[in-house]
């Protein structure tokens, strides 16, 4: 890149440019022309000038010739024997004066008149002729003066006798008109003998040459030199007029020639981008270097495409790469930025109905851990592919991150959007996923957010109140699918609480906050305390926060098993203290995190020295534990070893299945408050109920009711055999282990 | 070619005629000059005049003074004045022409006495055209033969020719009448072969006396020995004239083929008669 286009520049035309040389052309010869013809003219002036002083000294020199023509003319006369007849006898001198002097050989047409004069300078005659002196003044030879506006010189000279003793006889006036005498007699070279002239009236002079500063003329226009000067002026005009006419004949042919075909050749290459032309009829190469030009186009052309569909192509992967996530080929959080922005751009100001499904897996991490990335990469792809062939046609799936998806369902309400979440979570469990080797069940918890939007600030919040709806979505009464409603606002507010948040990692790095509530069980067929449930609590400015608020939090920000060592260290300063009774005991919440960590499992072998005198029992929920089968079955196969009681918790609420539940290392199993409150309700759930329970006995675990709010309830677990009840009835959860209200 | 030949001629057979260039005054106070080679062995000197407008110089006349100086006569070559003081050119016809007949007759005169007074010896008079009527003038007005003898060179007359059917008289008594009127006017008359010829009224009846029969008179009447040349082919000689001529007597001797100036080899043939007189008079 040059210089000029770098900065901006633009280039000219070639249009442009050819005017240009054409008229600095013209301008340039035209100057030369112009200093050419006036140094002709300088030439021709100096030439001139030179000249007439050249003329003034041929002038000279032809006066001086002229003096000695008028002398001899003078001598002619003098010698002639009739003029000096006329001194010794002037009876007839008239008539020799009037007729016999032009029979001289001397006379000439340049002679006016002619006298004599005595010895005395007096006249011969009294008639003298017009003009001559009536007595002759000596001290010059000639007198010169103008009559009748005709310039006369007068010669005088004398005449003498024949011999030398005769002596002078007198004096011969000669009357010349002296233009005719120059111009007879004078070679008057490269004068012009029209314009010649002496500028005096009357003079006495001894010599004709005395004439030469007093002639006034023209020089003859025609010589060699001026011919030649003349001929150049005129070549210089004449080329001061080719020159433009031959430019302007050559901007023409120029443009004909080779402006108009690089024109069309132009017009050519733009179109040539558009289409493909070899070569259009209309096109006639006038130049070898044109049709050359064209072909290396055509063949730049052609090299050009095929470098544009590489990169076509190129861009093409890259876009793909760019858009889509290369695991499970679904589109990537890229993609969805864009193509949300560019909805909002397009759908603003505009009404629109969508959904905004958000899509997460329960419990990836654990797959991962457990089942290695491969397999976790293996579970996306199935989930990937699945959610993809169970969207509508034309719906994108985007994978944000992680084990996260999502998909944007234009013009859907509420009720497709949760029809293709179930479809899609239908299509999901009807997966046999043991095929990927995993021997436990993967969820998908989805959450929905519809706008039916009035503006793109609306849609600005979809993404956050799916998120809402996903947590709704996770929480274990409900069905892994939430659509987002303005109930679940306080939640996602107390979600987003930083006093939540700030309290969560209070207690975890300051150890404060924490407070352990014990909730009695007790033994149904001793109906006393058998041991009590440690829940906890965290307290914040005075307020208790329940697990409800802020076991989200923990489990969002993945600090479950660092909460678990929290409760299990309080929880072994209050067995160290002697705060439980003595013979009761101690269940212990583990989250799924913390039943498969190390750290979890050996803090909680440390409290095997209270085996002794405690019944210590470790509660995980059956999620946890199927999410995590294997290692949670190592490690609690190993605290049971110890002397620890493993407590299913939540049983009915999740993936329980009396599968999964032989394979598990479980001495207690908690019916959920779904199950136990069903046997108040239906009664074919009842019946389920009370045979799972028997079932469960009969394989010899304990079984727990849970949410026992009133006697009657407490009697039917009772009879149905039902080893230990919990609840409010029972007793509620208390900073001090209390003895049941009511047995 | 044949003026070559002259020329050739004239160089190899005459001898050089170194002249004594003599000046003289005339009585008037009008200046002449005249060339004088003295004759040789006793030989007879010859006054040679002129024609009327020439001069001494004129080649018929120089021609033949060499060829006369050659065979070792004397020769005098006066230039007769015409009124012109130290004359040296011819005269046209029309320049002015103011002298009178006897005033050339006396100028011949002064030279003859010159010679005379040179102790030249026998004095033989030679004149061509107007000159031998001058010479025959001159001796017809002495008492005494001024010459041995006359040699006369083509003389003429100025009368009109014959057959012009003008009575002479008749016009000489007009011119007369005018002379007694203006006398002394210049004007400009045909004389001889002149057209124009300039001089006073006066003059020209001089001239115009001496016609025809006026100079067969005269020739006549001459006491010495006169021989008359002509050339055959000299307009000047006309018929009446030279039945005139012939009829009285007058001994002409003839050039075959020359005109009034002898041109050609007419002059050589021309000496040859002159030289012949002379030596037919010694």
């Amino acid at each position: 890149m040059t210089k000029s286009s770098a900065s901006g520049r633009r280039p000219i035309t070639i249009m442009g440019f050819s005017i240009w040389a054409m008229v600095s052309i013209v301008i340039v010869f035209t100057l030369l022309v112009i200093i050419s013809y006036r140094q002709i003219q300088d030439a021709e002036s100096a030439f001139t000038k030179q000249r007439k002083l050249s003329v003034a000294r041929h002038l000279a020199a032809d006066l001086a010739a002229l003096q000695e023509k008028v002398e001899k003319v003078a001598q002619s006369y003098s010698n002639a024997d009739e003029t000096r007849q006329q001194f010794h006898n002037s009876q007839y001198y008239l008539y020799w004066r009037d007729s016999r002097v032009k029979d001289n050989p001397a006379f000439a047409p340049y002679i006016n008149r002619v006298e004599l004069y005595t010895k005395r300078g007096f006249p011969m005659t009294s008639q003298l002729s017009e003009g001559f002196p009536g007595q002759l003044s000596l001290a010059s030879s000639f007198l010169i003066q103008t009559e009748s506006d005709v310039l006369y010189i007068y010669h005088v000279s004398r005449v003498h006798g024949p011999i030398k003793e005769t002596g002078m006889l007198g004096f011969l006036v000669i009357k010349y008109n002296l233009a005719n005498l120059v111009l007879t007699e004078a070679r008057l070279s490269d004068i012009d003998k029209a314009t010649l002239g002496f500028a005096l009236s009357v003079s006495r002079i001894n010599d004709l040459i005395e004439l030469a500063a007093y002639a006034d003329f023209d020089l003859l226009a025609s010589s060699d030199i001026e011919d030649l000067i003349g001929a150049l002026s005129n070549n210089m005009i004449t080329i001061g007029m080719i020159v433009p006419i031959i430019s302007i004949i050559s901007l023409v042919l120029f443009t004909y020639m080779m402006i108009k075909p690089i024109r069309n050749f132009e017009t050519l290459v733009h179109e040539l981008g558009r289409q493909n032309i070899e070569k259009p009829a209309s096109l006639v190469f006038r130049f070898d270097e044109l049709r050359n030009i064209w072909r290396a186009i055509l063949d730049y052309r052609e090299l050009a495409s095929s470098m544009h569909s590489d990169l076509d192509e190129k861009n093409k992967e890259l876009w793909e790469l760019a858009h889509h996530d290369p695991l499970t080929g679904c589109f990537n959080r890229r993609a969805f930025e864009e193509d949300w922005q560019h909805m909002l751009g397009t759908i603003e100001q505009r009404r629109i109905s969508l959904a905004f499904v958000l899509f997460d897996c329960d419990r990836f991490k654990l797959i991962n851990d457990n089942y290695g990335h491969n397999s976790g990469d293996q579970v996306l792809i199935h989930i990937s592919n699945t959610i993809q062939n169970n969207l509508r046609a034309g719906d994108r799936l985007y994978r944000l991150g992680g084990d996260e998806f999502c998909t944007i369902l234009f013009d859907s309400d509420k009720a497709e959007a949760r029809a293709v979440a179930t479809r899609c979570l239908t299509q999901l469990d009807k997966t046999d996923i043991r095929e990927l080797g995993i021997n436990e069940p993967v969820r998908m918890s989805i959450g929905i957010a519809i706008s039916e939007g009035t503006n793109s600030e609306s849609l600005h919040d979809l993404q956050r109140l799916a998120d809402i709806a996903m947590y709704y979505a996770k929480r274990p009464d409900n069905q892994n699918i939430a659509v987002y409603d303005a109930s679940m606002l306080r939640d996602s507010l107390t979600l987003l609480n930083n006093e939540v948040i700030t309290s969560v990692y209070d207690a975890i790095s300051n150890k404060e906050g924490l407070q352990i509530h014990y909730q009695p069980i007790i033994d149904l067929q001793s109906n006393v305390v058998h041991y009590y449930e440690a829940l906890s609590r965290l307290e914040h400015d005075g307020k208790l926060l329940y697990p409800d608020v802020f076991l989200p939090i923990v489990q969002d920000r993945f600090i479950e098993a660092e909460f678990d060592q929290l409760v299990i260290q309080h929880i072994q300063r209050d067995l160290g203290a002697g705060r439980l009774p003595a013979g009761s005991g101690v269940s212990i919440n583990i989250s799924g995190a913390g039943v498969t960590d190390k750290q979890v499992v050996a803090q909680l072998g440390a409290l095997s020295e209270y085996l002794d005198e405690y019944h210590i029992y470790i509660e995980v929920t059956e999620t946890s534990l199927i999410t995590r089968l294997i290692q949670a079955s190592e490690y609690l196969e190993r605290l049971r070893q110890q002397g620890f009681k493993i407590s299913l918790d939540d049983f009915g609420s999740g993936y329980s299945s009396l599968g999964y539940l032989t394979q598990m290392p479980v001495d207690c199993i908690k019916f959920d408050l779904s199950l136990v409150q069903a046997l108040h309700k239906k009664e074919r759930k009842s019946l389920v109920v009370r045979s799972l329970a028997d079932m469960c006995l009969k394989a010899g675990y304990q079984i727990v009711a849970e949410g026992i709010e009133d006697v009657g309830l407490l009697n039917t677990v009772t009879g149905i055999g039902f080893t230990h009840a919990q609840g409010y009835y029972i007793g509620k959860p208390d900073k001090v282990p209390r003895a049941p209200v009511a047995t | 070619m044949r003026d070559i030949a002259i020329a050739i001629y004239l160089v190899l057979f005459t001898q050089p005629a170194w002249a004594e260039l003599i000046r003289a005054t005339l009585p008037n106070g009008l200046n002449v000059t005249a060339e004088y080679n003295a004759a040789k062995d006793g030989n007879p000197t010859v006054l040679i005049v002129h024609p009327l407008l020439q001069t001494r110089d004129f080649s018929v006349i120089v021609n033949l003074s060499e060829a006369l100086i050659s065979d070792g006569y004397g020769v005098l070559r006066p230039t007769l004045s015409l009124g012109i003081d130290s004359r040296r050119q011819s005269l046209a016809c029309e320049a002015i022409h103011n002298y009178s007949m006897q005033d050339k007759i006396d100028e011949i005169a002064f030279w003859k006495d010159w010679l005379d007074g040179k102790s030249a010896g026998p004095v033989i008079g030679f004149g061509h055209s107007s000159g031998g009527t001058l010479v025959a003038m001159y001796e017809d007005q002495q008492q005494t033969s001024a010459f041995k003898s006359l040699i006369l060179l083509a003389p003429v007359h100025y009368g009109f020719p014959g057959g012009t059917g003008i009575d002479p008289r008749q016009m000489e008594q007009a011119f007369i009448d005018e002379k007694e009127k203006q006398p002394d006017r210049l004007e400009q008359y045909r004389l001889s072969y002149c057209k124009k010829f300039t001089t006073p009224r006066s003059h020209y009846l001089e001239f115009v006396r001496w016609d025809e029969a006026a100079v067969t008179n005269l020739l006549k009447g001459i006491k010495v020995h006169t021989d008359v040349v002509y050339g055959t082919a000299d307009p000047t000689l006309n018929s009446s004239w030279k039945l005139l001529l012939e009829q009285s007597n007058i001994p002409i001797s003839y050039v075959s083929g020359g005109n009034h100036f002898f041109s050609g080899f007419a002059e050589l043939d021309m000496h040859d008669v002159v030289l012949d007189l002379i030596d037919d008079q010694i």
